[in-house]
């Protein structure tokens, strides 16, 4: 019977030393774990894939320079989100938000190809990325941004706290709102029901 | 257990309510019960339009121009002129403007006799701002006021107020 192999995955704090220490390959992980992560949360601010991928650009420029500000006192994945978020926030009062959704997005995946096609779900993905795309863009910046934090980054009050410099209760409320709002909008959507 | 508990702990999870209360709430309330599952429509949609995980090549070609990037050295702003640089400017600028209006305005004051035109000042303003105007005029004068209802209706969602309850938690953070 052969053996589990144990992968073993460096600590991002372990990373950030070796990063700030001048390795590179440290520096090209540490982004590279959180890439997709920043992607998402870039993504859903801006609501353009495009957009998404410009943000997330420059804040990896502006964190790879500064990495030697990270203090430790946070994670650093909510330290990047922070600079993730606030470079999606500069891009999206410059350019509004765009509500295009690409096409071809649908057609990257395997699994999420499956779910747009069940006809039994009832559900037109691109249909409902508008639909929630059109919602999130009637919420206030900072309300969306704390739902965003909070459902897709999947932080916890006292992170979104940090990024958004704010008290706790303040990011509760915000997220409450964001949800009472979204669906409120979202009720009567095709598909939901 | 009150549906407003109910409904603050489906929108912002504590994990400290009691599940089994929870449930039970839930399925004698149909008001609580319907927030439920307008809770879980919204985790569905947001679970189907999540977008695809980016590849590694996406990741190889956007971190050579990130290192690159990182290398230039940072754009410096443009550095602001000095304060007392910027309030003389500004200082000349608005002296010349007065000097002009004044001598404008004594030319318009010969040429009509003195008799000039009621002002009009032109506001606007969100529904409920107070607007507080001085009048300089001769005793007697009686100011006229036209309100136009055409003004934008501030949206709740810009508002940005935090709520009573959660205010508190603040208050308490505060300590």
């Amino acid at each position: 019977m052969p053996e589990a192999q144990a992968v073993a995955v460096t600590p991002n704090e372990v990373l950030v030393d070796q990063a700030r220490q001048g390795n590179p390959a440290a520096r090209e992980e540490l982004f590279r774990r959180h890439f997709g992560i920043s992607q998402r949360v870039a993504y859903r601010l801006l609501g353009n894939e495009e957009d998404a991928q410009d943000a997330v650009q420059d804040a990896f420029v502006k964190a790879l320079r500064h990495l030697d500000d990270f203090d430790g006192r946070s994670g650093f994945l909510t330290w990047l989100l922070k600079i993730v978020h606030n470079a999606a926030l500069d891009a999206g009062r410059k350019r509004k938000r765009r509500p295009t959704v690409r096409i071809d997005d649908a057609e990257k995946g395997g699994a999420e190809a499956a779910i747009h096609d069940d006809p039994a779900l009832g559900l037109h993905r691109e249909d409902l990325k508008k639909s929630l795309n059109a919602a999130l863009d009637r919420l206030s910046p900072v309300t969306r941004s704390a739902f965003v934090l909070f459902a897709e980054a999947g932080l916890s009050y006292k992170e979104i706290a940090i990024v958004q410099d704010v008290p706790i209760g303040t990011i509760m409320s915000r997220i409450f709102s964001a949800r009472q709002k979204l669906q409120s909008y979202l009720e009567g959507v095709d598909g939901l029901t | 257990m009150r549906c407003d508990t109910v409904i603050r702990e489906l929108s912002t999870p504590s994990g400290t309510l009691d599940r089994a209360a929870l449930a039970l709430h839930l399925a004698d309330c149909p008001k609580c019960a319907s927030f439920s599952a307008q809770v879980h429509e919204l985790q569905t949609v947001w679970d189907l339009t999540r977008p695809a995980e980016p590849s590694a090549d996406a990741f190889d070609a956007m971190w050579t121009r990130v290192v690159i990037a990182a290398e230039q050295p940072a754009l410096v702003p443009f550095a602001p002129a000095p304060r007392w640089k910027r309030w003389g400017l500004a200082s000349m600028v608005a002296a010349q403007a007065a000097g002009l209006l004044i001598a404008g305005g004594l030319a318009w004051n010969h040429r009509t006799g003195g008799r000039a035109s009621a002002p009009v000042m032109e506001f606007t303003a969100r529904p409920g701002t107070t607007l507080i105007v001085t009048l300089d005029g001769p005793a007697g004068t009686v100011p006229t006021v036209h309100v136009s209802d055409e003004s934008v209706v501030a949206d709740a969602a810009d508002t940005d107020m935090v709520a009573a309850d959660f205010d508190v938690l603040n208050y308490m953070e505060s300590l």
